[in-house]
């Protein structure tokens, strides 16, 4: 008489131990594809990034190219003024060349421009592209047609973001909005993502809007012009020659 | 009046009492006199030096610039505001200035700067920022030989990165329209000293700074501060309250150096504190000498004063003659005294003495001790030498009402 | 057999002492015979001693307290620093072999306390905001025997050498918006190639030294972390505190020589601080002429007194006159009588001024209301003694009543008895 019940019983609690885990598996799969959505293993993209504060608004277009997470390469294309201005991420180091004075700086932590360009990014989203998946723990959850993942800094992580959540579409397995809470549980920040195209084979978003909750009337958008992924890119680009090099 | 010719001809009657009795009010009101004209002048230059330094007495920012700067906060038609100033009564200098916060970059290193776009004729003649040049010379407005701005750079920074005059400086910033701000600049001189405000600073001229910072045309008149320096740091705060009332509804702040420069303000009111009790001292000393020659005096005298008494004179009429004379030997003393310290005090108020050992302070020399001349210092010590001759006469007037004439002829 | 010249030379000279001791036992009696003049003379003397050794050791004191105020609150009465460090600021220079060096001050007498430090330009980011500040890298312990931070936390806990930990000025966390226990990232550039490198922290504690420029740009962290962070092993600077500080002024003593190598340079706060020794001479140099004017001042009191005490007794001198006494007499007698009154006040003046003066050093002066740069004054001024001034004083004034005396006696030997009996009202 117990026996069926036991195995019923068994069953279910394999069944569900199994569900959960997956379940975390796929709430860590899917935040690994968030963290690969914009890179992959090399990518090369064109993008425009307007930038608007209560005091100006700039337009910048920028050519980018990156290996995994350690490398960035991004130069400015236009407007006129900052034409080759460009910066170089290897590793935990990171330059910036200004082809007006002809320089080579790296930058240094005390930098009073927490941002890069002007923009609502900082240095420090540029130098920490951190694997989300590693740093964070992630739970998933359903809310009618997204999900919404929730992730917690693990131990280690040296971050000032006490969480942050991604909201997905279940369709498409794009993200629609990310958004940086502190400790406290206000939001800080927050990350929408529209217009979803097709990138020489890849689908994503193609315009990215942040958003500092904490200061009005600051934006940034980057939209994406052109973009290919896990191209072979030689070792030159990622030098210091490169950045000084004419275009 | 009877009392009064009585009053005088005691005094003119014993002279040498007399003398000595205004030899120590007027030594008193003498010594008083110069011991607060030193330390209010003492007091004046170190403030008028501080704040000729580069402060000025007066700022004007936009709104709370001063507690949180910005870049965008600047006070937009400058060029008005400083005609109009420059015309008013009492304004010796009007600077304009322009800060942006940089990173400076020479050879191998990066380190933030202060860099500040100045009038470099108008900042020579409110501060001293041209007598603090240690190599090379003055920024002009023009650009130097190579085709760059000129700029100056302070001792600490030039030092830290390695760069002397002639040298290229780099300066990265962040424009007010939110690009990067990047440019050469060659250094034409270096200013002040290691322990000076301006080591970490570069200073550049106005129109270097507005192209630096990326303004547009209809951006040429905006400024960051507009320091003014005024005939005396005494005027600071009426006038900074008299141009706050003329500014109102223009989101301007005008405050008086006390203000700006609070820290240096308080430990100059605590330093104060400390002499008022030397101060109190003097006054103390002062007194004990009017009191002991006065109350000595009138008790030598207790025989005249029974005569009086016997011959018929008021209680009442006694104790105002010995008040009287004591009055009166008060106001000739501080007269004497006057004339006396008045010479001294105009001597010390132009040369002053020289001090032993020249003291440096933060690039600054302070080689003469000055006095002030001000009413203050001349009608303090008036004040101390009648009210406490005043004061000390008092008992002894009292006594000398109440004596029985038989005691007193009996004294010797 | 007596010899009748000696024995007259005896007797006058018999006569000579007796007539000595007369003149004494004469000053010693007029003194007291008219105890309100008597009194009057010496109350002025004697106060204006007072005043004078009290202003003294109130100066002396104040200056020892904006000292130690200065060096106390963090700068320390020394510090050691790798040569070549100061000109540059440059974290690649760091002393390296810190167990011989700590060592070595552990067994200095003269220094009490050490602590040492790193620095470092840093960006701290928080949630809110991004802000550069200097980061110090400090031994807890060792730090709170030298400087005053550990009393000027004003909110949470000090440094306990726990990873993780750190401490804010209350402007810089006003600025970063962070409370205690928020998340706070410092970023720095490591030594020896400029990677950057990065670590968490939470906020542990605020403090306030009341001063702008620290509580808004430092923040201090455990040494140990410091030195993960900024991958060196060792030290950029050490901070002294001495036994007392009179020790920095003296460069001949012994530890100020070892202490000064090719490695090492170290200077006393004179030396790292040259403006704060500059305004304690100017303070010194205007003390020395507000002394010297006091010191007139007292000067013309006791003559005024003197003179005027010689002169009212004209009568007096004239009786003396008439009936035989010596001019040369009266001239010793009236020195006499300003040499005791000034023995008298100047023994009164000290014990007075000694009271008062031990009485301040102990208990002190309270300034606290007032707010300089640095600490609150929240240490009253305690007044300090100095020996050799009660002494100089003493004698200065006892030479300045003989001085005094002079005129007068002189004036009242040569009176004319006749003259001087008339009775004038």
């Amino acid at each position: 008489m117990l026996k069926p019940f036991l195995s019923a019983l068994l069953f279910l609690m394999l069944f569900l131990t199994a569900f959960s885990a997956n379940a975390e598996n796929d709430a860590a799969a899917l935040l690994k594809k968030m963290d690969e959505l914009f890179r992959s293993k090399s990518s090369v993209a064109t993008m425009k990034m307007q930038i608007i504060t209560p005091n100006w608004q700039r337009t910048l277009e920028m050519q980018s190219w990156t290996i995994g997470m350690d490398d960035t390469f991004i130069r400015v294309l236009s407007p006129r003024k900052d034409r080759g201005v460009a910066t170089l991420k290897k590793d935990k180091e990171m330059w910036n060349y200004f082809p007006k004075i002809n320089k080579v700086i790296k930058v240094p932590p005390s930098m009073m421009m927490g941002s890069w360009m002007g923009s609502d990014f900082t240095n420090d989203d540029l130098v920490r592209e951190v694997s989300l998946v590693e740093e964070y723990e992630v739970t998933k959850k359903s809310e009618g047609d997204n999900y919404r993942l929730t992730l917690i800094p693990r131990e280690n992580t040296v971050t000032v973001w006490g969480k942050i959540e991604f909201i997905v579409n279940q369709q498409s397995l794009l993200p629609l909005e990310q958004s940086y809470f502190n400790e406290k549980g206000d939001k800080v920040r927050t990350m929408l993502f529209s217009d979803i195209r097709d990138f020489n084979g890849k689908k994503m978003p193609a315009t990215m809007t942040m958003m500092p909750l904490n200061k009005t009337g600051h934006k940034t958008v980057i939209e994406y012009v052109e973009a290919e992924f896990d191209i072979e890119l030689g070792d030159n680009i990622f030098t210091l020659r490169n950045l000084q090099k004419r275009f | 009046m009877l009392i009064l010719k009585l009053a005088f001809r005691n005094i003119l009657r014993n002279r040498r009492r007399s003398l000595l009795t205004l030899l120590s009010m007027g030594g008193g009101f003498f010594l008083l006199c110069l011991t607060l004209s030193m330390s209010e002048g003492s007091y004046s230059n170190i403030i008028n030096i501080f704040t000729q330094d580069h402060t000025g007495h007066v700022q004007i920012h936009k709104e709370n610039y001063l507690e949180r700067p910005s870049l965008y906060k600047t006070i937009n038609h400058a060029d008005v505001l400083i005609d109009e100033l420059e015309q008013q009564k009492g304004v010796i200098g009007v600077a304009p200035r322009i800060y942006g916060p940089s990173l400076a970059y020479g050879k191998n290193k990066t380190f933030p700067a202060q860099v500040i776009g100045i009038d470099p004729l108008r900042e020579d003649n409110a501060t001293r920022l041209e007598k603090k040049v240690k190599m090379g010379h003055y920024i002009t407005k023009q650009l130097s030989r190579d085709g760059y701005f000129p700029a100056m750079i302070g001792y600490s920074l030039a030092k830290n990165l390695q760069l002397t005059i002639g040298d290229e400086l780099v300066l990265i910033s962040q424009g007010i329209d939110g690009s990067i701000a990047n440019d050469i600049f060659e250094i034409t001189a270096i200013v002040g000293d290691e322990s000076s405000y301006e080591r970490m600073n570069v200073y550049i001229s106005l129109s270097a700074m507005r192209e630096f910072l990326s303004m547009q045309v209809g951006e040429l008149s905006k400024v960051h501060e507009i320091a003014i320096v005024l005939a005396n740091q005494s005027q600071a705060r009426n006038f900074a309250l008299k141009t706050q009332q003329q500014l109102d509804d223009t989101h301007l702040t005008v405050q008086p150096w006390q203000v700006v420069e609070s820290s240096f303000y308080n430990s100059m009111q605590a330093d104060k504190k400390g002499s008022y009790v030397s101060m109190g001292i003097i006054i103390f000393i002062v007194s004990i000498g009017v009191l002991n020659t006065i109350l000595m005096g009138t008790l030598e005298r207790t025989r005249e004063f029974g005569v009086l008494k016997a011959i018929g004179t008021r209680p009442f009429a006694i104790f105002n003659l010995i008040m009287l004379e004591s009055f009166v030997l008060a106001i000739i003393a501080c007269l004497i005294g006057v004339a006396l310290a008045l010479p001294v005090c105009l001597w010390l108020a132009s040369s002053g003495i020289p001090m032993p050992e020249p003291i440096d302070m933060g690039g600054i020399i302070f080689d003469t001790m000055l006095g002030e001349v001000s009413w203050f210092v001349v009608l303090l010590p008036t004040v101390v030498v009648i009210l406490s001759t005043l004061v000390v006469s008092f008992i002894p007037a009292i006594r000398a009402a109440k004596i029985s004439p038989r005691k007193a002829l009996q004294a010797v | 057999m007596n010899n009748p010249m000696q024995s007259s030379v005896n007797l006058s000279s018999q006569q000579g002492s007796a007539q000595n001791s007369l003149i004494s036992r004469l000053a010693k009696r007029s003194i007291f015979r008219n105890t309100r003049r008597t009194l009057l003379t010496v109350l002025l003397i004697s106060c204006s001693l007072v005043a004078i050794l009290f202003t003294d050791a109130f100066v002396r004191g104040m200056v020892t307290t904006m000292v130690k105020i200065s060096t106390q609150t963090f700068l320390g009465e020394g510090q050691i620093h790798p040569v070549g460090y100061r000109a540059a600021n440059d974290i690649d220079l760091y002393i390296k072999d810190t167990d011989s060096l700590f060592q070595q001050l552990n067994n200095t007498k003269e220094i009490q306390a050490f602590a040492p430090r790193i620095l470092t330009g840093a960006m701290t980011s928080s949630s809110e905001n991004v802000a550069s500040a200097m980061v110090y890298g400090v031994d807890a312990l060792k730090e709170a025997q030298v400087s005053k931070l550990k009393l000027a936390m004003t909110q949470g806990e000090y440094l306990s050498g726990i990873d993780g930990e750190i401490i804010l000025g209350e402007q810089l966390a006003d600025l970063l918006e962070v409370n205690l226990g928020d998340r706070l990232v410092v970023t720095v550039s490591q030594a020896h190639g400029g990677d950057l490198s990065q670590a968490l922290f939470r906020v542990s504690g605020l403090f306030s030294f009341n001063e702008r420029t620290m509580d808004i740009g430092m923040a201090f962290i455990n040494l140990e972390q410091g030195q993960k962070l900024l991958n060196i092993e060792g030290v950029h600077e050490v901070a002294l505190r001495l036994q007392n500080l009179e020790q920095a002024e003296n460069k001949q003593l012994n530890f100020w020589q070892e202490l000064n190598t090719e490695q090492l340079e170290t200077l006393s706060w004179q030396e790292l601080v040259p403006q704060l020794s500059s305004m304690l001479a100017m303070t010194k140099y205007s003390t020395l002429i507000v002394s010297l004017i006091m010191y007139i001042l007292v000067c013309l009191g006791l003559i005024n007194t003197m003179f005027m005490s010689i002169f009212e007794r004209q009568t007096e001198f004239g009786i003396l006159l008439a009936i035989g006494t010596r001019a040369k007499h009266l001239f010793y007698q009236i020195m006499l009588e300003g040499l005791f009154i000034g023995l008298l006040s100047v023994t009164i003046g000290l014990l007075l001024a000694w009271g008062v003066c031990y009485w301040g050093s102990i208990v002190g002066i309270d300034y606290s209301e007032l707010e300089m740069s640095g600490l609150t004054l929240n240490e009253p001024i305690y007044l300090v003694i100095d020996v050799s001034t009660f002494i100089y004083m003493a004698i200065a004034t006892i030479a300045v009543t003989l001085i005094a005396c002079l005129y007068p006696a002189f004036h009242a030997a040569r009176l004319q008895p006749s003259l001087a009996m008339r009775k004038t009202l």
